[in-house]
């Protein structure tokens, strides 16, 4: 019996410290990811950013004299988790705005909740369209999966490219609506476009690539993931096909670089940062970045920051810590400058408009790397 | 700490308890005490509460390892997002229909699996609910891996509340009626179980069907909270999650099951001060319970009011006059045998022609022929591997006999199953004792009562006067029977703590409670000292007369088995060598070559 009092008291005491936890006078941001589980690095990326801008703007005076206390509180990922705790940060913390959630199945239930709490919220990182529907206190940093065909539409475009074949996955919906898109918006541009399709599990893409090359395709836009990306780069080499290879930030990892070889080079994708810009901004960022936390920062970590820069940044245009008045400054947003694109404004579903950018694979001392070429305004 | 003949007093205190927590609570809500951030933990705890009864009804009450409890979730999730998304149902409609798509699911994954055991079946039900997932990962309709968005969004705990106590009050009626005793019996012994008439694979997948179908009606309850649901929701992990809290609970124990959801539910935010370390302290605490308490926090025990619900109960009596004491319903009829409609007394009551049984190459019983006429006393004897136990086993239905048939009041019972072959009127003891060792004596003969139960899990919810009287008359019948085999003093003692020989006699009190014409009697007087022995004679003796028996025996005690019987049939090697009276038996020298030596002469 002795033991289940101990372990009472310990449970009592713990409540208690978290009770008591005083206030103090600033400003509380509200920031929830996955900070451990399966996803945890995407978590942790976002979150690292945020600490990283709520850092300089706090070093440099604050805002509206105050300065910002960021409630970091981890989901692990789930969707339950979530829904406590932007409960918890806005009846206990009384948070003027959240930062996250940052994954599509977390952001879609916290987005209700700080609709219906009016609480501002920006998800750095969420893609799925359905995130911002749920109503005008929602907004977003990144782009939504679809704006990526318009990028690949307006760079092929730009390269002069009038022919073009989309290969997509059957069945998988991330594929079939980034060709949807593409095709809808290349046709719209007087270009010629054919849609080829693969399935599930296919490792042999040679009748679709000869369709693509007897159809004389001069891109080929590749709404598919990075492991697909391979097989389809190496194969397309191997028949001396060669056009324009556009891809989603799917496509965005190191195993595609190692696996592919040079097969991939010259291939391009679409992304929501890179490294490679040569902009002051982002190159004073990855330097900052890299003396705070001493390692390089995932992309997700540049979403995470200008988040944070953001909803900071609309505070002070608000001028007041009514979260009303800050909703309506980061719907106003116009030309905000950010790591992760120029001039930012936000549209009336609360998505972002701003630059793509896009990389391509290019041979950098005898290694294969992404590399930046261009930022496109869809 | 055991149930009591007044349950009613237990679940009343439970419904007031419920009750009252639920005012409070709301009163808390509606004063602005409470913020959403206690009602969303308030909501998990509730939807975790339903998960966690339900599967201790298979795992814990049922003993049916299952940990794909999620899967089922998944079906009531989807099933209520669906209908609430394309046809706008309300919310009480998606949970019914949750619940029926669910127990529908559940019947379907039941029989098949439920035949596999332990392991096997844990990890068929894992395999299974992992196929429920990937299904709903692959469907149109289930929005795919994204999921549904767009489900009317039901963030008021108040309704989770109702509908956890509603299932919790379902759950518990359940369990605390015959149908319950007959699930509990098929985990303490599942051969047994069938010997007391209970058709174990019907009830197994019964408690699996209810048990999947309020994890489809926690399912409807998460969806409309979260307003989105997602395949990654239901994962293998989930499954574990429920488990883990039903095994800290207790398997067995819907208190603790409750106990362990609610604090479960909220330790980890009470753990979340001291942030990262949770995720070592919440596996920790869990580690430590399970080294100090295996059992679970309660076991298979229930916390029960008991002072509470006396104190309420006269306070009632000063209101309520004579209910109390309700009499059995007198139209009950008296233990006795089931009257022999239409039987021919004249006819043998058993007979067995050509049997035989082959284990593989083994020819265990070849070519048995005996007859019973109604009311002897028989007996079958042969040194140990004659294969008398293979007999019983034949004629119980545990062992489907190779070649011949049994008929029993002039009926084939060959080939039928256990339960039905008790329901025939024949029961049976085992030669190795097979109690529902950790019931007490009462329950165990109570759950004997099964075939004469009566009443559907209907009435046992809706807790009519029929089902009131009828578990008062299976009460006092039980306890007569206690007494006629001198056990009255032991009836709330566990059946495993009993000597050998009050084992014993208790196998015969279930075996009674089952109603039979023909019992069988398997080394009844094995363990037992002389005087025990002779007492033994006189209670067989009895209890044919009185129950109007025809009683079939194997026993090594020669004694006994030549001042009891009236006739004997001495098996070798599964062949009958002789068959007669005692005398005749002594004198024969092919049995006493065989079996009895020298000395019985």
């Amino acid at each position: 019996m002795r033991r289940y009092i101990l372990v009472a008291v310990l449970v009592l005491a713990v409540a208690a410290i978290s009770l008591t936890a005083a206030a103090a006078d600033t400003i509380k941001l509200g920031l929830v990811g996955p900070m451990t589980g399966p996803v945890a690095a995407y978590g942790e990326g976002v979150r690292d950013g945020a600490i990283l801008a709520v850092e300089q703007i706090n070093a440099s005076g604050g805002v509206l004299g105050k300065q910002i206390e960021l409630v970091i509180l981890d989901t692990q990922g789930d969707a339950q988790q979530t829904n406590i705790l932007v409960n918890r940060l806005i009846q206990r913390e009384q948070i003027v705005g959240l930062i996250g959630p940052v994954i599509t199945t977390e952001a879609v239930v916290g987005g209700p909740i700080c609709q219906r709490f009016g609480v501002p919220m920006i998800t750095p990182t969420a893609t799925a369209v359905e995130v911002t529907l749920v109503g005008d206190y929602v907004f977003r940093v990144c782009y939504t999966d679809d704006y990526q065909s318009i990028a690949a539409v307006n760079y092929m475009h730009q390269q002069g490219i009038k022919k073009a074949g989309v290969l997509y996955k059957v069945g998988d919906t991330y594929s079939e609506g980034l060709k949807n898109v593409f095709v809808d918006a290349f046709r719209k541009l007087g270009g010629e476009v054919i849609d080829v399709a693969y399935n599930l599990g296919d490792t042999d893409f040679s009748a679709q690539l000869s369709t693509l090359k007897s159809f004389g395709a001069e891109g080929v836009f590749c709404p598919f993931y990075y492991d697909d990306a391979i097989l389809v780069t190496r194969q397309a080499a191997a028949m001396g096909f060669a056009p324009l290879f556009v891809g989603p930030d799917g496509w965005d990892a190191p195993e595609l670089l190692d696996q592919a070889g040079d097969a991939a080079l010259g291939a391009t994708m679409t992304t929501h940062y890179s490294p490679t810009d040569t902009r002051p901004m982002v190159q004073q960022y990855l330097k900052d970045y890299q003396e705070r936390f001493g390692r390089f920062p995932i992309v997700l970590s540049a979403l995470g920051y200008d988040a944070a820069r953001l909803m900071i940044d609309a505070i002070e245009r608000a001028g007041s810590l009514d979260r009303r008045a800050i909703r309506d400054a980061i719907a106003a947003t116009e030309g905000f400058d950010g790591v992760t694109g120029n001039s930012i404004s936000l549209d009336a579903n609360g998505n972002p408009i701003k630059d793509v950018t896009i990389v391509m694979v290019v041979k950098k001392d005898g290694k294969l790397a992404f590399e930046f070429v261009d930022a496109v305004r869809p | 700490m055991r149930r009591h003949p007044n349950q009613l007093r237990g679940s009343a205190i439970w419904i007031a308890v419920g009750a009252v927590a639920l005012v409070v609570v709301n009163i808390l809500v509606a004063t602005g005490s409470l913020d959403s951030y206690y009602t969303s933990v308030l909501g998990v705890v509730g939807i975790n509460i339903i998960l966690t009864t339900s599967l201790n009804l298979i795992n814990g009450i049922t003993g049916q390892l299952s940990i794909g409890h999620a899967g089922f979730m998944a079906v009531g999730a989807y099933t209520a997002g669906i209908l609430s998304m394309h046809f706008q149902t309300p919310l009480v409609v998606n949970i019914l229909a949750a619940f029926a798509a669910a127990a529908i699911v559940g019947v379907l994954i039941g029989l098949p699996t439920l035949r596999l055991r332990g392991d096997y079946l844990a990890i068929a039900t894992l395999g299974f609910g992992e196929i429920i997932r990937v299904v709903i990962q692959n469907l149109k309709i289930t929005g795919g891996a994204f999921g549904l968005i767009g489900i009317e969004w039901i963030d008021n705990f108040f309704y989770i509340e109702i509908v956890a106590i509603v299932s919790v009050i379902i759950i518990w009626r359940i369990v605390n009626s015959a149908p319950g005793r007959a699930l509990v019996a098929i985990r303490e012994d599942e051969i047994a179980a069938e010997t007391m008439g209970i058709n174990t694979t019907a009830y197994k997948v019964m408690a699996f069907a209810i048990g999947s179908a309020f994890a489809g009606v926690a399912g409807a309850l998460f969806a409309h909270r979260m307003a989105f649901i997602s395949p990654s929701d239901f994962t293998f992990l989930k499954s574990i999650d429920v488990l883990v809290m039903v095994v800290l609970g207790g398997l067995g124990s819907l208190t603790g099951a409750i106990i362990s959801a609610v604090s479960l539910s909220l330790l980890p935010e009470f753990l979340r001060v001291i942030d990262e370390w949770r995720m070592v302290i919440y596996p920790l605490l869990l580690v430590v319970v399970m080294l100090f308490r295996p059992q679970g926090l309660l076991g298979t025990k229930e916390v029960h009011f008991g002072a509470i619900s006396a104190a309420l109960q006269r306070l009632k009596s000063l209101f309520v006059k004579g209910e109390e004491h309700l009499e059995p319903a007198s139209d009950l009829p008296a233990i006795a045998t089931r009257e022999a409609d239409g039987v021919n007394t004249d006819e043998p009551i058993l007979e067995v022609r050509g049997l035989s049984i082959y284990f593989g190459g083994l020819k265990a019983v070849s070519d048995l022929n005996m007859t019973l006429q109604r009311g002897a006393l028989h007996g079958l004897i042969g040194p140990n591997g004659a294969g008398k136990t293979t007999v019983f086993n034949m004629i119980t239905g545990l062992h489907p006999p190779s070649e011949g048939e049994i008929l029993f009041e002039g009926k084939r019972i060959d080939g039928k199953p256990p339960h039905a072959v008790t329901a025939a009127g024949i029961a049976r003891t085992f030669q190795n004792i097979r109690l529902f060792k950790d019931l007490t004596v009462l329950d165990n003969v109570k759950t004997a009562f099964h075939l004469s139960t009566g009443y559907g899990v209907g009435s046992a919810l809706a807790y009519t006067p029929s089902y009131v009287a009828k578990e008062r008359w299976i009460d006092s019948e039980a306890r007569r029977l206690l007494e006629i085999l001198n056990l009255q003093d032991r009836s709330m003692e566990l059946a495993r703590n009993l000597p050998y020989g009050e084992q014993r006699r208790l196998e015969i009190a279930r075996a009674l409670a089952t109603r039979p014409s023909l019992l069988l009697l398997d080394e009844p007087a094995a363990g037992m000292n002389p005087q025990e022995t002779a007492d033994l004679m006189d209670l067989i003796r009895r209890i044919r007369d009185e129950f109007d028996l025809t009683i079939l025996l194997i026993e090594h005690d020669m004694s006994l088995v030549m001042q009891l019987c009236e006739r004997i049939t001495v098996l070798d090697y599964g062949m009958t060598i002789f068959e007669g009276t005692p005398d005749e038996v002594k004198r024969n020298p092919r049995v006493i070559e065989a079996y009895l030596g020298e000395e019985a002469g």
